[in-house]
């Protein structure tokens, strides 16, 4: 219904009601932009008096011609007539009834009638009425009407879920397959607290802190998560969320949309297939290594001499073994990257180490082809901050490929130091690669023809995987018949980095044993302003013995303190919100009197930031947040 | 002479103890063998062993509880034990240090490391 509030038909509307007799003699009504007239009962009636809005609406050359012809002349359709004598005998009025009718010249236009049926002196019937042209907001309204079912339609169309969350955290919208997915009807869904009614309680709390955060615009919205909601039927159906935010003309936030997949089934297939993998794995390695091992016993002549042709057979066979060992790794970790579940395990090591115990395992097989490994590495550590299993993997997938495709010459290892990052170059002179080739040697399952199509096409693409991963980046130069190159760029451990992994270890571990865990963050104000009038020598000595102090004092009850510049962190284990807080003040207290005793009391200060898990907070991944959060440490 | 040391293999998987054990004797240690959690429990206690070498994945019990179990008890803590396992992870690693073990070899591979290990281990302790 088309309604909005204009004052000229209100005032006509009381008009009608109040003034029995003669309506045209007010220029008042002229001056009105809603039509306004009496009539006469009955198919042959007439137009008794009209105002100039009559006129123009029904584009009549002047009031006398339309005094001529009866209202039933301006119906185009009988059926809207009859629907409105039909409306008026019955109660007496009709009131913004809207109705097609006919100018005097032929167009259709929309009105809304308001009429009164009246009597006079003599018990005759007649009318007085209003006729309003809502044309031009009739066609405006159905154009926005269409467009809106247009949206819907699309919606409903959409195989995922449509849901608009409303800042006040009412379902806004929700489309089809999301009633389907939810069990419910849209009327049930439809204005409910989205949070209340389908997350499930568990994490209900903390979806609703993210949500409030997102709509106050504190925080980045989160492209893709998946969660679990409850359906009407109390299910719990896991969904992949894909998030964008709605705002206002003025650019406030206002609403949340959300297109959804219910990953229920592909996640429990996934984890299935993950465990499967896993076992298979394992069956194929245990034989395996077991027969390695027998071979080393045969080969090692520990268990009796062999003479030269038994030991070349064995060796063969030892080789052979490691080869398919090589390729059930290969194929365990692309199951893994495909899952998405390549998580990196990333510690601290020698990348040095790493590259010589490769070189070591490939010097048989190198030295049968008669191609010599050269390596161009510095004599010292170079260490990295990455996950060992697969830096290794990628070493052996690169060394494998250059030996294989190295007929004669030689293969070199190279690597350099730079600034923030390492450099490893792996070259060969072996039999190369077209270049219209080079662009396809990392994809999946590749095998190229330079190649004999020999392989499983899985080496490169899992190393460039593993690198990707570990946010550095690989290249590769080759030419046909002289030699292959690739180079690759790992990142050089970051300060943050480091600490950020050992904060996520040490509360994961709190987190498996159910125990308590207090952190303390202490921070000292007044830190950069010492530091440059002491300079740098001592204030270092300063930091040790605040560390000292705090060692000192915990003793058992804090089990590590973590310098960061100006900052300590200090885990206490196994310790609830009560107890820490008597920790803090002791520590508080042997703070002071150090500096007091230093003369430091006025240039600094010490500030407690203290976290509870789980009184304060209920997870692993929020605790870390705000540990690093706390400490302004990149958080991904 | 040195007199030669002892060590407790604990594994279900019989063909990988055989060759194992083979490898272990030539590199002059007596070797005593368990094929389940019970067994290994039991063997320690008995034969007090310098090391013991041990499979997460066992029957009856399994390598995590058979550790801590005899780093609890006051006779055996002190026995050096490296889990050898084809499981993977860090977690595996971190759960295996929780409940006592000094080292830990992943399998598949060489006996290298393994040999390695044990050296440096039994240097450590005796």
């Amino acid at each position: 219904m088309v309604n909005e509030n204009n004052p000229a038909k209100e005032l006509a509307e009381k008009f009608i009601v109040t003034h029995e007799k003669v309506i045209n003699q007010s220029s008042l009504l002229d001056n009105l932009n809603v039509g306004v007239y009496r009539s006469s009962f009955g198919l042959q009636g007439k137009f008794i008096e009209v105002n100039s809005a009559m006129v123009s609406i029904f584009e009549a050359e002047s009031k006398e011609k339309l005094l001529e012809i009866g209202p039933a002349r301006l119906y185009g359709d009988v059926t809207w007539r009859r629907k409105l004598n039909r409306e008026i005998i019955k109660n007496g009025l009709v009131k913004d009834e809207e109705v097609q009718l006919v100018t005097l010249r032929g167009k259709k236009i929309w009105a809304a009638v308001t009429a009164i049926m009246k009597k006079d002196l003599n018990g005759k019937v007649y009318f007085d009425g209003i006729v309003e042209d809502i044309t031009t907001r009739k066609n405006s309204y159905e154009t926005l009407r269409q467009e809106k079912e247009k949206a819907q339609k699309y919606f409903d169309v959409a195989g995922v879920v449509m849901l608009i969350i409303n800042k006040d955290q009412t379902v806004g919208l929700i489309n089809k397959k999301g009633c389907e997915i939810l069990s419910c009807n849209e009327q049930d869904i439809s204005g409910k607290n989205w949070f209340d009614t389908f997350i499930p309680e568990r994490m209900r709390q903390e979806v609703k802190m993210v949500f409030a955060k997102l709509m106050a615009g504190e925080m980045e919205i989160a492209k893709y998560f998946e969660n679990y909601i409850m359906t009407g039927t109390g299910q719990e159906r896991l969904i992949g969320w894909h998030n964008t935010i709605l705002k206002d003309y003025a650019g406030n936030i206002v609403a949340s949309l959300s297109s959804g997949e219910d990953i229920t089934e592909r996640k429990f297939a996934e984890k299935l297939k993950d465990e499967y993998i896993s076992t298979i794995s394992h069956e194929l390695r245990t034989p395996l290594s077991i027969s390695r091992e027998g071979l080393g016993l045969v080969i090692d002549g520990a268990i009796g001499k062999i003479n030269k042709k038994q030991l070349k057979v064995l060796t063969i066979s030892r080789d052979n073994i490691d080869r398919l060992v090589r390729i059930v790794s290969n194929l365990l970790e692309l199951s893994r990257i495909e899952i998405g579940k390549a998580h990196l395990v990333k510690e601290l090591f020698n990348i040095v180490k790493v590259i010589d115990q490769v070189i070591t395992s490939f010097e048989g097989k190198a030295k049968e082809k008669k191609i010599k490994i050269k390596s161009k590495i510095p004599k010292k550590r170079i260490e990295i901050f990455a996950d060992i299993d697969k830096i290794t993997q990628v070493f052996i997938n690169l060394i494998d490929n250059a030996i294989k495709f190295t007929d004669k010459g030689f293969i070199e290892i190279a690597i350099n130091e730079g600034e923030e990052n390492i450099f490893v170059d792996i070259s060969d002179t072996g039999i190369g690669m077209s270049s219209a080739d080079l662009p396809r040697v990392f994809n999946r399952f590749e095998r190229l023809a330079t190649a004999g199509k020999k392989g499983t096409g899985l080496g490169l693409y899992i190393v460039k995987e593993i690198i990707d991963l570990h946010e550095g980046k690989i290249s590769v130069t080759s030419r046909l018949s002289e030699g292959t190159k690739f180079s690759f760029v790992l990142p050089r451990p970051r300060k943050e980095d480091l600490l950020s992994e050992y904060i996520s270890r040490r509360v994961k571990e709190v987190v498996k044993q159910n125990s308590d865990l207090s952190i303390f963050i202490v921070v000292i104000d007044g830190f950069d302003k010492i530091k440059d009038s002491l300079g740098s020598k001592r204030v270092q000595f300063i930091l040790k013995s605040i560390k000292e102090v705090l060692v000192v004092n915990l003793r058992r009850l804090g089990d590590v303190v973590f310098n960061n510049s100006n900052q300590f962190v200090i885990f206490l284990s196994d310790c609830d919100k009560e107890s820490s807080l008597r920790v803090k003040d002791k520590l508080e207290l042997a703070l002071k009197n150090y500096a007091s005793r230093e003369n430091l009391i006025k240039h600094i200060g010490f500030r407690f930031e203290c976290l509870s898990y789980p009184e304060e907070i209920q997870t692993y991944d929020g605790l870390i947040y705000r540990v690093k959060t706390i400490l302004k440490l990149p958080n991904k | 002479m040195k007199k030669k040391q002892r060590i407790l293999i604990v594994d279900d998987e019989e063909q990988l103890v055989a060759v194992l054990k083979i490898r272990l004797e030539i590199n002059e240690y007596i070797v005593s063998v368990a094929y389940d959690g019970e067994e290994a429990l039991r063997k320690a206690k008995a034969e007090m062993p310098d090391l013991i070498i041990l499979d997460l994945m066992l029957p009856k019990i399994d390598g995590y509880m058979v550790c801590s179990l005899l780093k609890k008890d006051p006779k055996c803590s002190n026995i050096p034990i490296v889990l050898f396992s084809a499981r993977e992870g860090i977690e595996d690693i971190e759960l295996g240090g929780k409940v006592g073990a000094n080292a830990y070899v992943p399998k598949p591979l060489g006996s290298e490391i393994l040999l390695d290990k044990i050296k440096e281990l039994l240097g450590k302790f005796h």
